[in-house]
């Protein structure tokens, strides 16, 4: 079963039980949000939860850790900034 | 919300001690920040054998409440011993007796590209690969120390181009523990000749990813040894120089931290009365050890005598084996960043640190290094390491995750809700 989603207004879907990580990894993204000084490009990094750079826009909620929350069916993924 | 007993962790360890004090009659909840149970050892996959039976059991125990996507961040200790915790969710509970099973974090130790996407931990890598099956390129370079980039690799090995260790472990203890030889050797095998030691990655190139890994030998210190470094197309490196047991709550509730883990007696107690604690935050030892630990602080925590456990020293073994040497600050540039959340580049905290702030604290104060989003989980061991004696570490916050104010709000509308605003 899939679950589907959109990053940035883009259709994708991923496996369901995805976390928002692996979803967008698994459709090539590796990035999905700047960093505030330098506006440097980030995505997963510890994968764990620790790190906090996998920052992630959903829906109504901002900052949101990819590698520690579920995609559910119709979720609105931001780049987040 | 009140419970007997508030076990902090769903990996091995804390659910071995639910089930353990559950069985005895205890009532138990369990938190994890995870959406799932299995912590990062056990992790429901794609065609992944999941939990064993005597853990899977923890599903559907009548005593046992999970509560998975669930983060602790504020813990105190009342005046009856009663222990009051926030949740995230804008929820509270109240225990009796805490277990804490918080597990570890892998060390990340920097190098210039560091932060480039495509540039994980190895720890990410296989949770990803494990969890999801997802592989997170097609030309990755595993590199830093331990036993740990063998699984690893050896998971992605038809992806992997080289497996790079720092040290080089070679030592006549090993041969106590013929069953962990055969193992590393089934991994070394699999990896057919891409293994090398005192080989580090000290810089990483690219540009919306990770593009090129540059690869120096090292000498026994991991200094890079002049002329030897070569370059690796990659699209993905994955490090791992260590695991970090996780002591924010520990601390908070101020159990006695001894040797960077939570002290502990041969009960699984800690020095705070009614705080038990099991698994990789009593020193790093793998899942078995932790899984027993686990049990042993359920059984303690339930107020029955558990059994003594076998010493282990294989955990003792591997910290002398893969050690951190200081010659990886040789290959920091000052624009490196060292706080990936602040930006904060080594010749600023070089700089502090020569102007004399000699603790953790004061140069987290000075430059803002570990005052980010992660509140210094992945830069506080690594500045450890850059200032001059063993220090204090970035430690004693009080809110111990990134909370939203409406949670902390939350609090307040249940003390009132309670009456006891």
């Amino acid at each position: 079963m899939s679950v589907h989603f959109t990053f940035d207004g883009h259709p994708l879907s991923a496996p369901e039980g995805s976390t928002i990580a692996a979803g967008l990894l698994a459709n090539g993204i590796v990035s999905w949000r700047n960093t505030r000084r330098y506006g440097r490009p980030r995505g997963v990094f510890c994968g764990i939860g620790a790190c906090y750079d996998c920052l992630v826009d959903v829906n109504s909620a901002t900052a949101v850790r990819a590698c520690m929350t579920r995609l559910a069916e119709s979720d609105e993924v931001r780049h987040a900034d | 919300m009140r419970t007997d007993l508030l076990v902090v962790g769903a990996g091995p360890a804390g659910m071995a001690a639910a089930l353990a004090a559950a069985d005895h009659g205890v009532d138990v909840s369990v938190v994890d920040s995870y959406p799932d149970i299995g912590g990062q050892y056990f992790r429901r996959g794609p065609g992944a054998t999941y939990l064993p039976r005597r853990l899977a059991r923890i599903g559907t125990h009548p005593r046992i409440a999970l509560r998975c996507g669930t983060s602790v961040w504020l813990a105190h200790r009342d005046s009856d011993g009663d222990f009051h915790c926030g949740l995230s969710g804008a929820d509270r509970i109240t225990a009796q007796r805490i277990v804490l099973a918080t597990g570890a974090t892998e060390l990340a130790l920097p190098f210039p590209g560091w932060d480039l996407p495509g540039v994980i931990t190895a720890g990410a890598a296989q949770a990803l690969l494990k969890g999801h099956g997802v592989a997170v390129g097609r030309r990755i370079v595993v590199a830093g120390t331990g036993p740990f980039l063998l699984p690893v690799a050896a998971a992605l090995r038809h992806r992997v181009v080289a497996v790079l260790d720092a040290n080089r472990p070679i030592t006549p203890g090993i041969v106590r523990y013929p069953g962990r030889i055969g193992i590393a050797a089934g991994y070394l095998a699999r990896l057919a000749g891409r293994m090398r030691f005192r080989q580090a990655v000290i810089e990483c190139r690219g540009d919306d990813r990770v593009r090129v890994a540059r690869v120096a030998k090292v000498d026994p210190d991991w200094r890079p040894i002049p002329g030897t470094v070569r370059e690796i197309a990659v699209d993905s490196v994955c490090v791992s120089y260590g695991f970090v047991p996780v002591l924010d709550l520990a601390r908070s509730l101020g159990c006695r931290i001894s040797a960077g883990h939570v002290w502990h007696d041969d009960a699984g107690r800690t020095s705070v009365p009614g705080v038990f604690v099991a698994g990789e935050a009593t020193g790093i030892g793998g899942w078995q050890r932790a899984e027993a630990e686990g049990r042993r602080a359920g059984l303690a925590a339930a107020g029955v005598a558990p059994p003594a456990l076998r010493p282990d020293h294989f955990a003792d073994l591997l910290a002398r084996l893969y050690p951190v040497r200081p010659g990886w600050i040789d290959w920091q540039r000052g624009d490196t960043i060292i706080c990936r959340c602040e930006e904060v580049p080594y010749s600023t905290v070089e700089d502090a640190i020569g102007r004399g702030l000699h603790t953790a604290r004061a140069v987290r104060a000075g430059t803002r290094c570990g005052m980010g989003y992660c509140q210094g989980r992945v830069c506080g061991p690594i500045l450890q390491q850059l200032l001059p004696g063993d220090g204090d570490g970035l430690h004693g916050r009080p809110i111990l995750q990134p909370t939203a104010l409406a949670d902390v709000a939350g609090l307040n509308r249940s003390d009132q809700a309670a009456g006891r605003s």
